[in-house]
């Protein structure tokens, strides 16, 4: 009999573009409030690191159930994308 | 649901929860075996039959919907096309006045406007209403009245804009009308009023689209079509209509804000009085950016269809692809300042745009990659959509390239408003969805017309087309690189753009007679039919292939693989037959089965509403209201906008009738019930989306507010005194306190008992208590002395003000409406459809309110 439940967890990867898009949208609205002030490089960087843990932590979620290559797929863009939204703190 | 376990028993042939309860044993019976009676197909018939003639303007399936929605959609992008020759034709050689300068302004204008506005994006909407229900098997998609709306309107509204041109009023200011440009003070004509309440308008039946695509998708699939199951198509189409839903509102608010600008002086982008013209490219450019992947996303889910098809094997990196439309609706919202780049934005900040700018491409990459392993996997038919389909994976990935260069900051200035982004944006259109709908059009017309497309001329026409876009777009390359700024009517001679200037002209008229030569074959081939259809000429393996009539499958189908006609080479007997779901109309309506958002499981039966003049009037009284609003005749307006709610609510008036029977069998000794209320409905789920509309609309506004208080705060005063505001919380919150009652006294009588003149009337005095918080908030800031017309805060808090008090009046308008049914009787327990809907909206106006009152008095000046 063929299986009729959705095996892939979408959520897990949501979260995961979710998160970049709290750290993209508050990185670029420290830059705005701090033109050109240290300010907005530490704010920046600063919650790249709490992304980054979130990342991981959705990472070992996902690691639990079945055919996480999907979601830890995800899991890896979103966090690419944080360490590019970090560069430019670091060295823009 | 009689033999199904109660909800949240578990299946204990896989020991998992079910999502709704639905015993999975149940679809083993399915196809069923024994035979059905006489006459069902002929009464289905006779119950999805349309009107003819004239009558054809009151239908609303999707089969007429869907096709009249593709040709006027194809229509604007001839219309587009025929203007961007003639700017070719002036730019062919240097100094050339064939086209005016003032003229040539409004060519390139409407090219552009045309292009996104009236043709991509309608016409991916289009395609979508016209094959998602057979594709998900569904009779028809969820608010077949709100498909017809938003296809008059749209055409009502867009051929009145596009008309604007041939009297000299076309808008002239750029697809994205910048202010000041287009401020009252450098465009006092109409113009650009013409853009702003035509655009305006044509992105609300956008909106309206969107919403029945969200609600089709996730509420009207066949039983079995899990989300892992969806045709690509369905995935892109969700996220598409997502993306809608959060995207077009900044431009519907940056619309209203600089047509009140222009209107009422309230100075949102008046620098000298504490607005900033940068907050409207921030406005439409987060709409605009998001634009683009809005219109390659469904193209890419028909892609990944068609690959698979003329591959002739199944879709490698079917997840992968899911994930990537996901990944791409997500990140397409972090790129819109990268247009902004030549102004003068913090370092730091142009930098996260560009590292956005280029973390989009690993999505987009990761879809092409599948498509050409796919195509690589298979062994490929070289059919025309099959040339189509590669013609567009090349087209796109160069013009894909040429995105990550002008995604890095200092290339992009060197290139910005160049020929050289002319050149980059038309590879990535062309490639990402005009290639794409050609496939398409090739592809599906078998649904559609009696005779396919010619294969021969269908491949003429591909290498013409492909030819032409090169020899147009690629010079245009080094046309920017020399200099030349894009939307200027003529050049100098002697600047070494003559050459490649003319063969770009030569190039545009190659690209055109590829497109003649594909109306030629429309015209010779084509023949429109809703039943005895050319077929499946290329060998698609979904359920749109499925033997079809106006209501969709004579069956549903239980769905066990994605590609279910290759996988089951009975189906399509069996479904015709009647031995699946709903083989007959169980209700004597017309219905179709609503099922589960994950695992599509049977849940209810949705009634649907049949032919009906109402959504044209309405559409027609609502393009009324706003073009008159253009040529400022007010007292035409006003009137049109009261028939356009008259109509409207004539129109909801018949879609709520409580009928005797509560439950059906849909077939296998399953029964379901009908018309449902609560958080299973599908009502519920659209006024959900709305909620979502309303709530950016509101968020955009916020966000401006505090952009225009962090770029002039000295011109902020204080806000009016606490006890105001206090005043103000608690008449929201008695607002949000009297809906609830409402409903709770209905939901406390016995079933089918009239339940007084209570739920109404607390529904009528939530709508009251709004208007008067609403009110007094408008007072309040008044008497603070902020002036509307004064500064930027006064212009935003003011304009918020007005959003919130059109959302009451709404409110009223829908409590007495709601009054209205129960005196005839349409309102009884336990629950109503309109009731939820009537007192959840104002729950939410009540929440809105709190939110603008609040948020806004956090920011004090003065």
């Amino acid at each position: 009999m063929a299986d009729y439940r959705n095996d892939i967890d979408w959520l897990t990867p949501a979260l995961a573009l979710g998160v970049w898009a709290a750290h993209f949208s508050l990185s670029w609205a420290g830059s705005s409030i701090f033109p050109g002030q240290v300010a907005a490089r530490v704010v920046g960087i600063g919650l790249a690191l709490p992304a980054l843990f979130a990342m991981a932590w959705l990472w070992r979620r996902a690691g639990a159930g079945p055919m996480r290559s999907v979601p830890r797929l995800g899991i890896a863009i979103a966090a690419t994308g944080v360490v590019f939204t970090v560069l430019p703190a670091l060295f823009g | 649901m009689s033999d199904a376990p109660r909800p949240g028993t578990r299946d204990v042939m896989a020991g998992r929860r079910s999502e709704t309860g639905f015993d999975h044993a149940l679809y083993a019976r399915f196809p069923t075996q024994e035979p059905r009676p006489d006459g069902e197909v002929e009464e289905l018939e006779k119950i999805w039959d349309n009107p003819r003639g004239w009558g054809l303007l009151t239908v609303v399936n999707n089969n007429y919907i869907g096709f009249f929605y593709v040709a006027t959609a194809f229509l604007f992008f001839l219309l587009a096309g025929v203007l961007a020759l003639g700017m070719r034709i002036q730019l062919a050689a240097p100094m050339q006045d064939l086209l005016p300068q003032d003229t040539y302004n409004q060519f390139f204008t409407m090219h552009g406007t045309v292009m996104m506005f009236l043709f991509a994006v309608p016409m991916v909407e289009a395609i979508g209403v016209m094959l998602l229900p057979q594709m998900l098997a569904a009779r028809d998609l969820p608010f077949p009245r709100l498909s017809a709306y938003a296809f008059w309107a749209y055409c009502v509204g867009g051929l009145c804009f596009f008309a604007s041109i041939f009297v000299g009023l076309a808008p002239d200011g750029g697809w994205f009308m910048y202010p000041p440009l287009t401020s009252i003070a450098y465009s006092p004509e109409i113009n650009t009023d013409f853009w702003l309440l035509g655009i305006g308008f044509i992105e609300i039946s956008a909106i309206a689209g969107a919403i029945e695509i969200i609600v089709g998708v996730l509420r009207t699939r066949a039983p079995g079509m899990t989300l892992d199951r969806m045709p690509m198509f369905a995935w892109a189409m969700l996220v598409f209509a997502v993306m809608i839903v959060v995207a077009f509102p900044s431009v519907i608010l940056g619309t209203l804000l600089l047509e009140l600008e222009r209107a009422f002086n309230w100075p949102f982008f008046d620098p000298t009085r504490g607005g900033d013209p940068l907050l409207w490219q921030h406005l439409f450019w987060f709409f605009g950016h998001p634009e683009v992947y809005i219109i390659f996303l469904p193209a890419a889910g028909l892609m990944s269809m068609m690959v698979a098809t003329v591959a002739r094997t199944p879709l490698v990196g079917y997840r992968l692809n899911v994930l990537a439309l996901v990944a791409t609706g997500f990140i397409s919202f972090g790129v819109w300042a990268h247009h902004m780049f030549a102004t003068g934005m913090p370092r730091v900040s142009t930098g996260y745009f560009s590292a956005a700018s280029m973390a989009v491409s690993l999505p987009a990459g990761i879809q092409v990659f599948c498509w050409i392993a796919t195509l690589a996997a298979g062994r490929i038919r070289w059919s025309t959509p099959a040339l189509f389909v590669v013609g567009s994976i090349v087209v796109f990935v160069m013009g894909g390239l040429t995105g990550v260069m002008v995604g890095m900051v200092p290339f992009d200035w060197q290139a910005h408003d160049s020929y050289f982004i002319v050149a980059h944006l038309h590879y990535v259109l062309l490639g990402g969805m005009v290639f794409p709908m050609f496939a398409a059009f090739y592809y599906w017309n078998g649904m559609t017309s009696k005779n396919a497309l010619s294969e021969r001329r269908g491949k003429w026409v591909f290498w013409l087309m492909f030819t032409g876009l090169h020899i147009t777009f690629l010079p245009m390359h080094l046309t920017g690189f020399m200099g030349m700024p894009r939307r200027v009517y003529t050049y100098l001679p002697g600047r070494g753009l003559e050459w490649l200037n003319l063969v770009s002209t030569i190039g545009a008229f190659v690209l055109a007679a590829g497109v003649c030569l594909f109306l030629y074959d429309l015209v010779r081939r084509f023949r429109f039919t809703t039943d005895e259809d050319a077929g499946n000429v290329y060998g698609g393996g979904t359920l749109e292939w499925l033997p079809t009539g106006m209501y969709s499958t004579r069956s549903i189908p239980l769905v066990k693989s994605r590609e279910p006609m290759w996988d089951d080479p009975e189906l399509g007997d069996d479904v015709a037959a009647g031995r699946y779901f709903l083989p007959n109309s169980a209700t004597g309506l017309r219905e179709t089965l609503i099922t589960s958002p994950i695992n599509a499981e049977p849940q209810y039966i949705q009634l649907m509403p049949g032919p009906s003049a109402w959504p044209v009037a309405s559409a027609v009284f609502t393009a009324g209201f706003f073009l008159a609003l253009t040529v400022q005749a007010y007292v035409f307006s006003a009137v049109s906008g009261v028939l356009a709610v008259a109509c409207i609510l004539r129109w909801l008036w018949e879609t709520d009738r409580p009928i005797e029977q509560d439950h059906a069998d849909i077939g296998g000794g399953i029964t379901v019930p009908i018309a449902i209320t609560g958080p299973s409905s599908h009502g519920w789920w659209a006024l959900n989306t709305v909620m979502v509309v309303m709530g950016m609309i509101v968020f955009m506004a916020l966000f401006s507010y505090l952009y225009l208080f962090g770029i002039n705060p000295e011109f902020w005063i204080a806000p009016p005194d606490v006890l105001q505001t206090a005043g103000i919380v608690v008449l929201l919150v008695a607002a949000f306190a009297a809906a609830w009652l409402s409903r709770r006294i209905l939901a406390a009588k016995a079933r089918g008992e009239f339940p007084g003149q209570g739920p109404w009337l607390m529904a009528v005095i939530a709508a009251a208590l709004l208007c008067v918080a609403g009110w007094w908030d408008w007072t309040g800031w008044r008497g603070a002395g902020l002036d509307p017309s004064a500064s930027g805060q006064g212009a935003t808090v003011f304009g918020l003000l007005a959003f919130q008090a059109c959302s009451a009046g709404i409110a009223a308008i829908m409590a007495l409406y709601l009054g209205y049914r129960s005196g005839r009787g349409l309102l009884v327990a336990p629950s109503s459809v309109t009731l939820d809907i009537v007192v959840r909206f104002i729950g939410y106006a009540a929440v809105q309110g709190l939110v603008i009152a609040l948020v806004v008095r956090l920011f004090p000046g003065g």
